[in-house]
């Protein structure tokens, strides 16, 4: 079974907002469009968003890190969004694990959006249907887009490669080895909601160095340890000897 | 959560009418064991009808929360796992009951259905069936909030339990109220049980405040990022700050 889903680097992620905005722009002029804004130039802009980047604060100032947090629909594999669905229209495709909301059968309930854990799920007050993340499901199969163009608007608009796209059950995909060799994650494992997007946590790059690595042991000469006296006006010559 | 305005209406006023059905169903099955005076097939009808038109009422008020309720039709469909859809099923068949209840009274219809050679037997069938419905339309009412297992507060069996209770209350105090007017023998009855149902209603939703209060979160804010460090704070909500659920 395929299961597709994205993986999120958060060692990566800078928090510019590309995936967000290339995410409005090719939904909302697609199927899933077009999305609701309301009040978009005013004080308080608000509307219907598949990707929002959220921004939290780890630590106590002045230690703190940034963490710029990409969200969007996990497509969970125990969707705990659709069986609660009095009209059918939130479902799970079987070929490919993509939840999606059919927005001709949807009567606006927001039922779903009640038991998303995750706040996924976003009500177009416009077209008065639930919409969320459809992972991009008229691009990726769309056979007039390039091979190597049929991902998520997101995963091709990341400036930093923080996104992988793939199928998730498939232990050889690129995003299964980026959760298996980066420590990959899921969000509120306790509920049992099996999202298939996984996170890469952030990573501290050390660079740990050994005293045999800045003097050779088995160096006969010792070179690294003849030390030259340098006089007061030493001049480059002197460095060279 | 912020439940709309239209389905706190659809719960409280389907909640009169239910409990107004069963109080003069109680009571009526009383009659007929003659521990409380009968009234004639008109007071049942009648108050039957005040109860049908509460459920009403409150459906017609339900569909304003819909975004297409052109297409609410489609709701009863998922009723093998949604606990909305088998409200949205219950409705419409405790409305029908209780329409062939009034209309059995009305007509004062009676046979001898099961030999026992006493009046009242076609009543109390179709009394007890409607009676049955509507308490599986407060079980399918409860569960619909119950069943979010994610919502710590509501995902206990006292949900359930206050719907039924808060609704049998305000049902017997109006039934109270209707029997007040047109048969005064039945008041202290149905006062009686509406005091009882309040204090209990006031005990079970005590006892559910309480548990709310003493919550313990299974989910917490490192839980929902995945970062283990005692201080996390939110500083963005994302593009364009919230969306509609958390405004
Ligand atoms: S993240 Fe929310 S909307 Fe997406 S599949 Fe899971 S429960 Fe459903
Ligand atoms: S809002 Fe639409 S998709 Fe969500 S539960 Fe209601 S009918 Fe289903």
């Amino acid at each position: 079974m395929t299961q597709l889903a994205l993986v999120i680097d958060l060692n990566v992620c800078v928090g510019c907002h590309a995936c967000v905005t290339s995410c409005k722009q090719w939904n909302t002029s697609g199927a899933a469009g077009p999305m609701f804004d309301d009040n978009p130039y005013g004080a308080d802009p608000t509307g219907t968003f598949f990707n929002r980047v959220q921004t939290y604060e780890v630590g106590e100032f002045p230690c703190t890190e940034t963490i710029h947090f990409p969200k969007s629909c996990l497509h969970c594999e125990d969707a705990p969004c659709v069986p609660v669905c009095p009209t059918g229209a939130s479902y799970k495709r079987k070929e490919d694990g993509i939840v999606l909301v059919n927005y001709d059968k949807c009567i606006g309930c927001k039922y779903c959006s009640w038991a998303c854990p995750y706040g996924a799920r976003e009500f177009d007050e416009k077209q008065k249907v639930m919409k969320k993340c459809t992972l991009c499901v008229d691009r990726i199969y769309d056979m007039s887009i390039p091979e190597d163009r049929r991902k998520p608007a997101c995963v091709i608009s990341c400036p930093t490669s923080a996104r992988l796209f793939g199928d998730v059950h498939d232990p050889e995909s690129e995003v299964s080895i980026a959760i298996r060799e980066n420590g990959g994650y899921p969000l509120m494992p306790e509920w049992g909601t099996k999202p298939a997007n996984h996170y890469l946590p952030r990573r501290k790059t050390k660079l740990r160095i050994h005293e045999d690595e800045l003097v050779r042991a088995d160096n006969p000469l010792k070179k690294e340890d003849i030390r030259h006296e340098v006089s007061k006006d030493a001049t480059l010559d002197d460095w060279l000897m | 959560m912020h439940p709309a305005f239209s389905v706190i209406f659809l719960t409280t006023l389907i909640g009169v009418g239910q409990g107004l059905f069963l109080a003069l169903y109680s009571s009526q099955t009383y009659s007929i064991v003659n521990v409380l005076p009968a009234q004639p097939g008109s007071y049942y009808a009648i108050g039957g009808a005040i109860a049908l038109g509460f459920l009403v009422a409150g459906l017609i008020l339900s569909f304003f929360h819909l975004g297409h309720p052109e297409r609410a039709w489609r709701a009863a469909s998922q009723w093998r796992t949604s606990w909305l859809s088998r409200e949205i099923i219950a409705l419409p068949l405790v409305m029908s009951l209780i329409a062939v209840y009034i209309l059995a009274n009305w007509l004062e219809l009676d046979a001898d259905l099961y030999g026992w050679g006493m009046p009242g037997q076609v009543a109390l069938t179709l009394g007890s069936l409607g009676a049955a419905a509507n308490l599986l339309l407060f079980l399918c009412t409860g569960m619909v909030y119950a069943a979010v297992k994610f919502l710590q507060e509501w995902a206990s069996p006292l949900t359930v339990l206050n719907y039924f209770l808060l609704g049998s209350a305000s049902g017997f105090t109006l039934a109270a109220a209707y029997a007040a007017y047109q048969a005064p023998a039945l008041t202290e009855f149905y006062a009686g049980w509406a005091i009882i149902l309040t204090l209990a209603a006031l005990a079970t939703r005590a006892a559910s405040l309480i548990r709310n209060a003493r919550l313990k979160r299974i989910s917490t804010l490192q839980s929902a990022i995945g970062v283990r460090h005692n201080k996390v704070q939110q500083r963005a909500m994302g593009m364009m700050g919230g969306s509609y659920n958390t405004r």
